[in-house]
């Protein structure tokens, strides 16, 4: 190898450059596989949506005017079955009870709606569903007073999202 | 500059004008378009307990077997002449499909401690009936004809139902559930000085009401710059030289009137020092920023009992949906403001079909049909050719269109927005209800997403206030723009 190397050194030094070139070529492919690899395996934060925060704020987006419209029936029926169970006049709770089902079938239609376009929104718009689907679920089982608390808690984390949901639609 | 401080000094005069005239004139009551009082005293009379008093008791009682009948007593002052319109509320606990009478009791010396079915006075001739048809309905009786002048005034209620009912009495712990008797004077609000000779006539007959939404900057906040703001951002004290200019009799704030949370501090600093100098003629609507402030704190503390007419005295997550008349000539326009805020009131489905907002605003809009011309105020809009709007309020938007509302006026987006006349699901309709956005009080200015079916007028990148002219049956209305910010829009409509 040392006479190789040493025969070689004209050679050598005249591959030198393409070698080192080749190195920093590898170098940053790693470099670049490695910050792919870290993205795909934290994605984007809640609060950092770099590509979705860039141009109009999400308010004045077609695309999530789009999504909010969408959603706007579900969402509206989902309040209104609410009332029964916020106002305790739901009367016996059971998978017969037409309240429980009325419940239990909106906030699943609400809960099947698709993604915001932008992760923020989705989430906020989304706060409370887990827990209200839960007192639908417990309205069904006839756990009448696990339902109100259940709905309860889950309208308490959406009103709590209502504020930071129009302030991230304005870009906040 | 120099005019700019002129204003300014204009601006200080004439608040120090409105304040003199206020002392000078005495009581503001005898000025107010509106006041609400509470029974001096009430109770009821049993026929089968015929020397039993129930005066002290949370609740009246109305039935036909046995005979109950309730009587209220209210001490009106504060009238300089005869009411247009005296309106009787009290809640039922429960619907029916019998009215509920009110009538005149001529004798005012009953006590209430001291009135029995023994010795109560008589009952005289119907005044009106209404009918609860919900629970917790809000019944509403015009009793225009028993109240003439200042004094005492004895009401009864009686029913021929068999059921009986028991409404809230004077007494009872959840103040926005006891009766008031509801006095529209014919009178407009606090006289104020005119402050600059620009504004133009107000035809006979007809009044003239500010509005805007979104408004004042927090005093910590970068753009304040003392109050003056910069060209694009924190101008409250710009529209607010506009509404001095105009010299409306009303001025609607529709709400974000305080940003960024709506604390009590900012608005005894930023908003009051801009569009504070009209406090005592704005009828206030709460938007989302104010619940940055927990309950609102910061909104219901400041304009106290004109932001919760219905809940005097409450100063915290109060439900702020309430009503009143503005008297335009001989008649009146019947404005009713909503909270638009849904999830922070009536355990979260505030919009809800059968929430009390809804109950509340569905027995408003039915107990003042009579009256040709409404509006109904709300922060956010039902429509918006952007995001920034609510859907959540469509169940009192139905309402709306069922009670013939003529305008929804709105805020929340930092625009402005004229829509055509249209149906609660947004068809065009000549006979439909007319949105307006007018979210361009000060704060800032927000875009547009997809421009919407029956959507006529969309302008950003502008500060002003509606000029908003009510006669007996339309209205017309104005943009008066800042001047660095030049646009018009003005239009009229007729009643539905």
């Amino acid at each position: 190898m040392d006479a190789i190397t040493r025969t070689d050194q004209p050679l050598t030094r005249r591959r030198r450059p393409v070698r080192t070139a080749a190195y920093i070529a590898v170098l940053i492919a790693a470099v670049a596989l490695l910050a792919v690899m870290i993205s795909m395996t934290t994605g984007p934060t809640p609060s950092q949506p770099p590509a979705e925060a860039a141009g109009p704020p999400p308010g004045n987006r077609a695309d999530v005017q789009r999504w909010f419209k969408a959603r706007e029936k579900a969402q509206i029926e989902l309040n209104d079955a609410l009332v029964p169970i916020v106002q305790k006049t739901i009367g016996n709770a059971g998978p017969s009870s037409a309240p429980c089902r009325r419940l239990n079938a909106a906030v699943i239609a609400l809960k099947a709606q698709d993604r915001a376009p932008v992760a923020r929104i989705d989430e906020l718009a989304r706060a409370g569903l887990d827990k209200i689907e839960q007192a639908a679920t417990a309205c069904l089982a006839g756990d009448v007073a696990g339902a109100q608390r259940l709905a309860a808690e889950g309208l308490a984390e959406r009103a709590d999202a209502s504020l930071p949901l129009d302030e991230a639609l304005e870009g906040e | 500059m120099g005019d700019i401080l002129r204003n300014r000094i204009a601006m200080v005069l004439a608040a120090l004008l409105l304040a003199t005239a206020s002392l000078t004139l005495g009581a503001p009551a005898a000025h107010a378009a509106t006041i609400t009082l509470s029974p001096v005293a009430d109770s009821y009379v049993r026929a089968d307990q015929p020397t039993a008093n129930f005066g002290t008791t949370t609740s009246l009682r109305v039935d036909n077997d046995p005979v109950s009948v309730s009587y209220l007593k209210f001490d009106v002052q504060g009238l300089t002449a005869a009411p247009t319109r005296a309106t009787l509320k009290v809640v039922s606990p429960i619907s029916s499909t019998t009215p509920i009478n009110a009538k005149s009791v001529a004798d005012t010396t009953w006590t209430e401690t001291g009135v029995t079915y023994n010795n109560a006075p008589p009952v005289g001739a119907s005044l009106a009936s209404d009918t609860p048809s919900t629970t917790n309905d809000v019944l509403t009786f015009d009793v225009t004809s028993r109240v003439t002048g200042n004094g005492l005034v004895s009401i009864a209620l009686d029913t021929t139902s068999s059921t009986s009912k028991s409404p809230p009495s004077r007494e009872n712990p959840t103040v926005a559930y006891r009766p008031q008797l509801v006095i529209d004077t014919g009178t407009t609000a606090t006289p104020t000085p005119t402050p600059t000779p620009t504004s133009t006539a107000t035809p006979a007959g007809s009044t003239v009401i500010a509005l805007a939404g979104d408004v004042a900057c927090g005093t910590t906040e970068a753009d304040y710059n003392g109050g003056n703001g910069t060209v694009d951002k924190c101008r409250a004290m710009y529209t607010a030289d506009l509404i001095s200019s105009m010299n409306p009799s009303r001025l609607f704030a529709m709400g974000d009137l305080q940003y960024n949370s709506g604390s009590l501090t900012d608005f005894n600093g930023s908003y009051q020092n801009s569009w504070g100098a009209f406090k005592t003629k704005t009828n206030p609507v709460v938007g989302n920023h104010e619940y940055g402030t927990s309950g609102a704190g910061g909104y219901f503390s400041y304009f106290g009992d004109a932001a919760t007419p219905r809940q005097p005295g409450c100063r915290k997550d109060c439900d702020g949906y309430y009503s009143f008349n503005v008297p335009v000539g001989s008649s009146n326009w019947h404005i009713a403001v909503i909270n638009g805020e849904c999830t922070r009131i009536n355990g979260g489905v505030g919009c809800a079909v059968g929430s009390p907002q809804y109950n509340w605003l569905k027995a408003d809009l039915e107990g003042n049909a009579a009256t040709k011309c409404t509006a109904v105020l709300t922060h956010k809009p039902r429509w918006s050719s952007s995001s920034f709007y609510t859907a959540e309020i469509q169940p009192l938007v139905d309402l709306m269109d069922a009670n013939k509302v003529d305008l929804l006026l709105a805020g929340h987006a930092h625009s402005y927005e004229r829509f055509a006349p249209q149906t609660a699901s947004g068809s065009a309709s000549s006979t439909g209800i007319r949105q307006i956005t007018v979210g361009t009080g000060g704060r800032d200015s927000q875009g547009f997403g997809t421009v919407l079916p029956n959507s006529v007028v969309q302008k950003n990148h502008i500060f002003g206030v509606m000029k908003l002219t009510l006669n007996a049956t339309g209205y017309s209305w104005s943009y008066i723009a800042d001047p660095t910010t030049p646009f018009s829009d003005s239009g009229n409509g007729n009643c539905v």
